[in-house]
């Protein structure tokens, strides 16, 4: 399956339109805005978005989308140096480099490395992306449903293994979110199921509801229960000189640095379920044992800032591989999408490239003019949002309630919606409270819509017997690695607790 | 012996969430299979799979992934979790949380958007101990209106 030249030409002349680049644009703003104010988040900003892109062709939506989810990542950096707060959890560790060095009075200098790193490093992984998206689909296009619903299953096996604490809470969490995407009809006969005689839930529930009732709502809830909204550090001052300069040499000097750093947050990024909080500390470690200077990390260097910001932005583009080669969504941002895609009649998956791939390619255009974007607003307003990031959550919250209702409203065209929306709130708090994944939820809810069909068909091709599940090896082979990881991780969770436990 | 020794360990077990969690979801994944899903399932005449397959394999990986949690913990020498904390605390402020979203919810489309929204906000505001009665008002008022003209105008939505 070569994909011609002229679907990619096709592809990219679709993007390249004003529209787009202004919603690409805006999506960038939003997404360096929110991501610079400690309390929200990308993904927070993606699920109140999605209601907002019901009325927008499907390009310029996942433009948009991408935009905000790119711009995050640049934002979370702002208030970790200057404040010592990071906006967004995968900034964590740009906190040990950049906080210190703003405190030497290099805050400018801090934030344009950041900056630039993200870029560079984001810029790294939608390369990547690009160049893999078509052999990988065509690999995954030799599968068949069978093979398809054995991988959606060892996604979820991975992601419950790697994301929490324990892996069968995460297949418990995960497997509620499957129950709640088997809501709907049946899609043989469109028969109603499990909709309780609500004929507004026939299609499901929703996902804006789901969304943002459980990442938003219940964040906010979590955050003003637990006080979390109040802790923030005091404001540095700005530099001044050549401290609020980064020189193109002290740029080319932690090139090698940026590159390690981008590799590992693509291969990271690349597996579904990995955040970028991880990419962030496994670039971050490299880069210190790379180091010339080690003793110098954690005191304010700029190689520190560097590597956390390229790996941790890296991570971006590579959660895209699986979701449109496979149909896996990698994270909730890359989970959002593809309910978008959905929502705009677009089901991602194995044969995605080859049915929508001039669509694939001005995705791919949208990210590039996204990352263009990031480097031309971060440059010009990277002051501002400094000023930006002194605005406290406490302010944000009652609107971003205010919008979850009015996009809860829209998108389920009646109160159903906004019911939803506060049980899903609650249910949001109670996951947190109660230390489950949030992000395995959604994302079994999200791939839960799209996994009955290949095990529907996967049951009518083995007739219903597990035996003749013998006959399709590479479906068995995910099957029983992701059991596998599973009892693994479980053990080995319970040997580090036990060793925890008697020290 | 089942002395008071092993009673304690037993309640410190059931106390142990792991094993409650793991229990409500073989509960939650056994009603399903045996009354919801039969209930609220209209049978597929000419449908090569039943209707009600997906949910009751869902309901079933819920049942698998909640008896191993469940069991895991329960034959655990001792109390291991290290998650979430189980207290009273957590079901109270989940109770309220869920009261004030769900009524707040229900509210919008009886009395208005706009009107709820300022409830929302000065409750907001206040559970987050903002004290100065002028910002309060000050974001109460504009963020609801501010909203209201962004879906209604703006996008020409028509809200509550």
């Amino acid at each position: 399956m070569p994909v011609e030249l002229d679907i990619i030409i096709l592809g990219i002349i679709d993007a390249v339109s004003v529209w787009n680049i202004l919603l690409v644009a805006a999506g960038v703003t939003l997404g360096i805005l929110v991501g610079a104010i400690p309390g929200l988040n990308g993904p927070m900003a993606i699920a109140i978005a999605v209601p907002a892109t019901f009325y927008l062709e499907p390009i310029g939506a996942i433009g948009f989308l991408v935009g905000i989810m790119k711009g995050a990542t640049v934002g979370g950096a702002v208030p970790a140096i200057l404040m010592n707060t990071p906006g967004t959890p995968d900034a964590m560790i740009t906190t040990l480099d950049g906080h210190p060095l703003a405190l030497k009075g290099k805050s400018g200098k801090a934030l344009k490395m950041a900056h630039l790193s993200s870029v560079t490093g984001d810029t790294f992984s939608d390369i990547v992306l690009f160049v893999a998206a078509a052999p990988l689909s065509i690999l995954a296009m030799m599968m068949g449903p069978v093979e398809q619903a054995a991988i959606i299953f060892f996604s979820i096996c991975v992601m419950a293994g790697l994301i929490g604490d324990n892996p069968l809470r995460g297949l418990v969490a995960a497997s509620f979110g499957f129950v709640l995407a088997s809501v709907g009809q049946a899609p043989e006969e469109a028969t109603p199921r499990l909709t309780f005689g609500f004929p507004e839930l026939e299609d499901g529930i929703p996902l804006v509801a789901v969304g943002m009732g459980v990442l938003v709502l219940g964040q906010i809830a979590y955050a003003i229960a637990e006080r979390q909204v109040s802790t923030r550090g005091r404001m540095v001052p700005p530099s001044i000189g050549a401290d609020a300069q980064l020189s193109f040499g002290e740029y080319m000097a932690v090139k090698k640095t940026m590159f390690r750093s981008a590799v590992i947050g693509t291969l990271i990024g690349a597996v579904p379920g990995i955040g970028t909080a991880l990419a962030a500390t496994i670039g971050y470690s490299a880069a210190k044992r790379a180091s010339k200077t080690p003793e110098k990390f954690g005191k304010g260097t700029i190689e520190g800032v560097a590597a956390t910001e390229a790996a941790n932005s890296a991570v971006s583009g590579a959660n895209l591989i699986p979701l449109l080669t496979l149909g896996v969504p990698g994270n909730v941002a890359a989970a959002f999408l593809l309910g978008a895609l959905i929502i705009h009649g677009i089901i991602p998956g194995p044969t995605l490239i080859r049915d929508e791939g001039q669509l694939v390619f001005s995705i791919f255009t949208c990210m590039a003019i996204a990352n263009l974007c990031n480097l031309i607003i971060g440059r010009v307003g990277l002051n501002l949002f400094g000023l930006v990031a002194k605005i406290s959550a406490i302010y944000i919250f009652p609107t971003v309630i205010l919008l979850c209702m009015a996009g809860a409203w829209i998108s389920s065209g009646g109160p159903v919606g906004l019911i939803l929306l506060g049980i899903f709130g609650a249910f949001g708090y109670l996951l947190r409270a109660m230390n489950f994944s949030v992000v395995i939820f959604i994302i079994a809810f999200v791939l839960g819509r799209i996994w009955e069909f290949p095990l529907t068909q996967a049951m009518i091709l083995t007739r219903s017997d597990p035996i003749r599940l013998l006959n399709y090896p590479v479906a068995v082979g995910f099957i029983l690695a992701g059991l596998g990881l599973v009892v693994f991780l479980f053990f080995f969770t319970h040997f580090e607790n036990n060793k925890v436990g008697k020290t | 012996m089942w002395g008071a020794t092993n009673l304690n360990n037993v309640l410190l077990m059931i106390r142990n969430q792991n094993i409650l969690t793991g229990c409500l979801a073989v509960v939650l994944g056994s009603a399903l299979i045996l009354w919801i899903t039969p209930a609220q399932t209209i049978p597929a005449i000419f449908a090569t799979v039943p209707s009600g397959f997906y949910p009751n394999f869902t309901s079933g990986m819920l049942i698998v992934s909640g008896l191993a949690l469940a069991v895991s913990n329960i034959f655990a020498k001792q109390d291991k979790y290290i998650g979430g904390k189980v207290s009273g605390q957590i079901s109270i402020r989940f109770s309220v949380s869920f009261i004030l979203l769900v009524a707040a919810m229900a509210a919008a489309p009886v009395i208005g958007f706009v009107p709820t929204g300022i409830c929302i906000c000065v409750v907001t505001l206040l559970l987050m101990h903002e004290d100065r009665w002028t910002r309060i008002i000050l974001i109460s008022v504009t963020s609801p209106l501010l909203v209201w003209c962004a879906f209604e105008i703006l996008l020409g939505r028509p809200l509550p």
